[in-house]
């Protein structure tokens, strides 16, 4: 079992990484540096590193400025209409970034809503506001990031002991003293591991900075390695591609383990007395302007783009405002009838529906060995099968085209251009959730109870399928759905790898807006958001968990 | 008039009326406990005192000030009040060190530094941590963290001290070290202090006076010998100490088990006293310091609490007397027996 374990994680993620760093470094066949010497003085390559530095630091600063905001208004306040901020917060949720920017760029590009209104009003032909670039990537990651931000930090408010803020009110603190002095201190490890959780997921990020930049010629560290990917003048261009990515990969790397420095010993353990929920801080006059506020800025992430996407999906053509005369239910007649959209519908169910019941299984398989049988071998099977949580998708992309580009050895025939690459991808990239979530609920299983069972002379197997599983079997369930929900609109890994006839739901939107058919784009996007907010609801009733949400 | 008073005080959640009409006189130095079972409003008037919950009707003067009133419509800021306040939980700031969570009262006050400085190593040595000024909290024991709570209550010489059930989260040898430390404070300061507990040990050793609480009724307000010899009510009786309870006529009689004494047949020296029943030994208890007897009566089982062994074994017939006893008007519920 543990050969199998092994076996199959130095196959799927061990293989492609060392693959992809033997790859930096070799030029000709020989070793070298000359790739990594392209990568950071080619100024091309040097400018997308500083972009990607420079979008992902703003981003995360403003994300977790407004992020903590929300939370701290809605959880400790009396603010009104709170359960609408956080309803809209969880809405934002159900929508990809990638989508995000498109309904974003409909409302600020160049031909946006924004633009038309003001050259209606004014009679002008200038445009007053652009998205594409630095300041529109920035703009949809801040969005997008502070309801992550939000999420994190709701329940760090929840969690604060009201009795360490009682302890301040009666020395006369004022509440911004309190704020100031007592409650972001000691919220500022969770803060401090929310910032981190966003810089690195908008570092490791494609589908924003790729429809937001492109226009433009703005290239992040994820897209500049598309872009060297693809560029065959290079001779070296899968070379330098896998340095880029390298570097990528210790950008995350170093971000990660900087975090758990930092955080050693700091994580301060509250210790729970009974606490009486703390009465919120009164705004007074501020109630009613601070829920409007919030609400206006949960609208911004959520009903915006929706909004957005959905007037033109019921639109006739792009371009035309949205009206009675022309409102039509076309495109999604358009969409459902198209080839495209079928393939990639039954690609994506079908690569969710595996890729989950993979990774499940074989995240339960290593998570067993390692916390139940306590195989010797469990320190590197930890190791490897926990790498990819540091390793962006493009990366990963990256490392599974170079490891399986050629063909397969013995059998003689190359997955490339395939669904099964896909698929590896898929597996590859989430089989560290499923072993995260599932070794999780192992460890919290009483060690008395499994004890219980080999006093009354049961042996591991049984133990495992009598007492382990019927425990966990609920978090088993999750694991399955958290990797199936971000399947379903997987687009980073699947841009990589897709090939004609194995197109996946998010790269079937990016085909039609490269075609220009923005209209069906759109109802296809709409179509995808149903998709996930009906599968969450779903869970979320069966499973009674919340937050599921891929 | 008292240093501290509460008039009148009432409060409900809803429909459900958790304190009804309570009043309270409490004198300058005075050590004072709220004790009772969880739910009898014990908390919920230590944080009306703390001005964290309102009375829904009442009056609330502390040192000569009114800081609550429904009628007058007075309500003065928790803040405002002068009060020092030690919780369950400790609730010591984790990312203060020692010296800044017991300074942190006087920084909000704006004092100067160097008095600052000065009233914080004084409370320090107080409470015996003027090495551990630099430390963090999570280097301390539960019993250190709850000293820095105590001393941060104590740096700004409040009016009054509020202690809501600190010493629950400390072991036991913990406790009754802390018990003595904290009384010894109190003495050293003078501070007038509310403790809240649902520990009939604790209020006992500690309290100048106890208010026993049951349902947000006040059963008994009293001296620890008071509310142990004297107890008003059959629930404080049963909820302070242990005790026998015998029907009589419609009424009840309650004897400490240490009332008795047990006289064998034959015994000619000892004196039966004022009251007596004959009983047999039905099961014996040893527990260090003091023994246990089980007798079987004709009113049904009376244990007897004595410091040394009887010469009787179990099966043996005994008169047990008395001249302590508590007459009580109610008569006694099955549950309360």
């Amino acid at each position: 079992m543990v050969l199998l374990a092994a076996l199959l994680l130095a196959v799927l993620i061990g293989y492609p990484v060392f693959i992809i760093i033997i790859r930096s470094f070799t030029l000709d066949g020989a070793l070298s540096l000359e790739n990594y010497k392209e990568a950071f003085f080619d100024s091309s390559n040097y400018k997308a590193l500083m972009h990607s530095l420079i979008v992902s630091a703003s981003s995360t600063v403003l994300a977790t400025i407004i992020g903590c905001g929300a939370a701290y208004f809605t959880v400790r306040t009396d603010m009104a209409f709170k359960k609408l901020v956080h309803s809209l917060f969880l809405f934002n949720f159900f929508i990809p970034p990638f989508i995000m920017a498109m309904a974003w760029r409909q409302i600020l590009g160049p031909v946006g809503t924004v633009n038309k209104l003001y050259q209606a009003l004014t009679g002008s032909t200038d445009t007053i506001i652009n998205i594409y670039g630095q300041g529109g990537i920035i703009l949809v990651f801040t969005l997008s990031s502070s309801a992550m931000v939000y999420m994190v930090m709701r329940s760090n408010f929840e969690k604060i002991q009201s009795s360490l803020e009682e302890a301040a009110v009666i020395t006369g603190a004022s509440p911004f003293q309190i704020f100031k002095d007592i409650v972001m201190p000691v919220l500022k490890p969770s803060i401090f591991s929310a910032m981190i959780l966003v810089f690195v997921a908008n570092m490791s990020n494609y589908g924003v900075p790729s429809v937001l930049g492109f226009h433009v010629s703005y290239y992040t560290l994820t897209t500049r390695i598309r872009q060297v990917l693809e560029d065959f003048s290079m001779a070296n261009n899968m070379e330098v591609a896998a340095s880029l990515s390298t570097v990528l990969v210790i950008i995350t790397v170093l971000t990660l383990t900087a975090k758990d420095r930092m955080l050693k010993g700091k994580e301060f353990t509250l210790i729970t007395g009974k606490s009486e929920k703390a009465a919120p801080n009164e705004l007074g006059r501020w109630r009613i302007p601070m829920g409007i506020v919030w609400s206006l800025y949960g609208m911004a992430i959520s009903f915006c783009p929706i909004l957005s996407i959905l007037a033109t999906s019921l639109t006739k053509a792009y371009g035309l405002p949205f009206s009675i005369e022309n409102f039509s239910l076309k495109n999604y007649a358009t969409v459902l009838n198209m080839p495209l959209f079928q393939r990639a519908m039954q690609n994506s169910l079908f690569l969710a529906f595996t890729a989950a019941f993979i990774s499940v299984a074989i995240g339960f398989l290593v998570a067993y060995l390692c916390v139940m049988a306590r195989s010797k071998a469990s320190g590197i099977l930890e190791f490897v099968i926990s790498m990819p949580a540091a390793i962006p998708g493009t990366v990963m992309a990256i490392a599974i085209i170079l490891a399986w580009l050629r063909p397969i050895p013995v059998l003689g025939f190359s997955i490339y251009n395939t669904i099964w690459i896909i698929l590896i991808a898929y597996v590859a990239n989430y089989t560290t959730q499923a072993f995260r979530t599932i070794s999780g609920s192992m460890y919290q299983i009483n060690r008395s109870l499994e004890e219980a069972a080999v006093i009354s002379g049961a042996e591991l197997p049984k133990i495992m399928t009598s007492i382990v599983i019927p425990l966990i079997k609920e978090s088993i369930g999750t694991s399955w759905f958290l990797i199936f929900i971000p399947c379903l609109r997987e687009l980073t890994l699947s841009i990589f790898l897709w090939s004609s006839g194995n197109e996946t739901l998010a790269t079937a939107i990016f085909t039609l807006q490269d075609a220009g058919n923005y209209t069906a784009s759109c109802a296809l996007s709409v179509l995808i958001i149903a998709m996930i907010a009906a599968v969450n609801i779903f869970v979320g009733k069966v499973f009674h968990i919340k937050g599921t949400v891929g | 008039m008292s240093y501290i008073e509460l008039k009148n005080i009432s409060k409900s959640f809803g429909e459900k009326e958790v304190i009804k009409n309570f009043d309270l006189s409490i004198d300058r130095g005075e050590f004072i406990s709220l004790l009772g079972p969880s739910g009898c409003g014990k908390t919920t008037l230590l944080r009306m005192v703390a001005g964290f919950i309102d009375p829904t009707e009442g009056e609330i003067i502390i040192d000569g000030k009114t800081v609550f009133s429904s009628e007058k419509n007075i309500y003065v800021k928790t803040g405002k009040r002068n009060l020092g306040m030690v919780f369950q939980s400790y609730a010591v700031w984790p990312h203060m060190t020692v010296y800044e969570n017991v300074a942190y009262p006087l920084k909000i006050k704006k004092l100067p530094n160097e008095e600052q400085r000065e009233r914080t190593m004084a409370i320090l040595r107080q409470v015996g941590l003027e090495n551990r000024e630099k430390d963090y909290p999570w280097s301390l024991s539960g019993g250190q963290q709850q000293r820095v709570a105590l001393a941060r209550g104590l740096v700004m010489e409040p009016s009054v001290l509020l202690l809501d059930e600190p010493l629950s989260n400390l072991d036991v040898q913990l406790r009754q070290k802390m018990k003595e430390e904290i009384m010894d404070i109190q003495k050293r300061t003078g501070v007038t202090v509310i403790y809240v507990t649902h520990d009939q040990s604790e209020a006992l050793q500690m309290s100048d006076r106890i208010v026993v609480l049951s349902n947000g009724n006040t059963e008994q307000i009293g001296t620890p010998e008071e509310i142990y010899h004297q107890p008003r009510t059959i629930f404080t009786a049963n909820f302070v100490g242990r005790m026998n309870f015998i029907r009589k006529d419609g009424r009840t009689i309650g004897i400490r088990p240490e009332y008795i004494s047990v006289i064998r047949p034959g015994d000619t020296e000892a004196k039966p006293g004022s009251h007596s029943i004959k009983g047999n030994l039905g099961r014996y208890i040893f527990e260090g310091s003091r023994n246990e007897y089980f007798f079987d009566t004709e009113k049904g089982e009376i244990s007897v609490e004595t410091p040394n062994a009887l010469p009787l074994s179990v099966g043996e017939d005994a008169l047990l007397s008395w001249d302590r006893q508590v007459d009580f008007e109610e008569e006694m519920h099955e549950v309360d027996a």
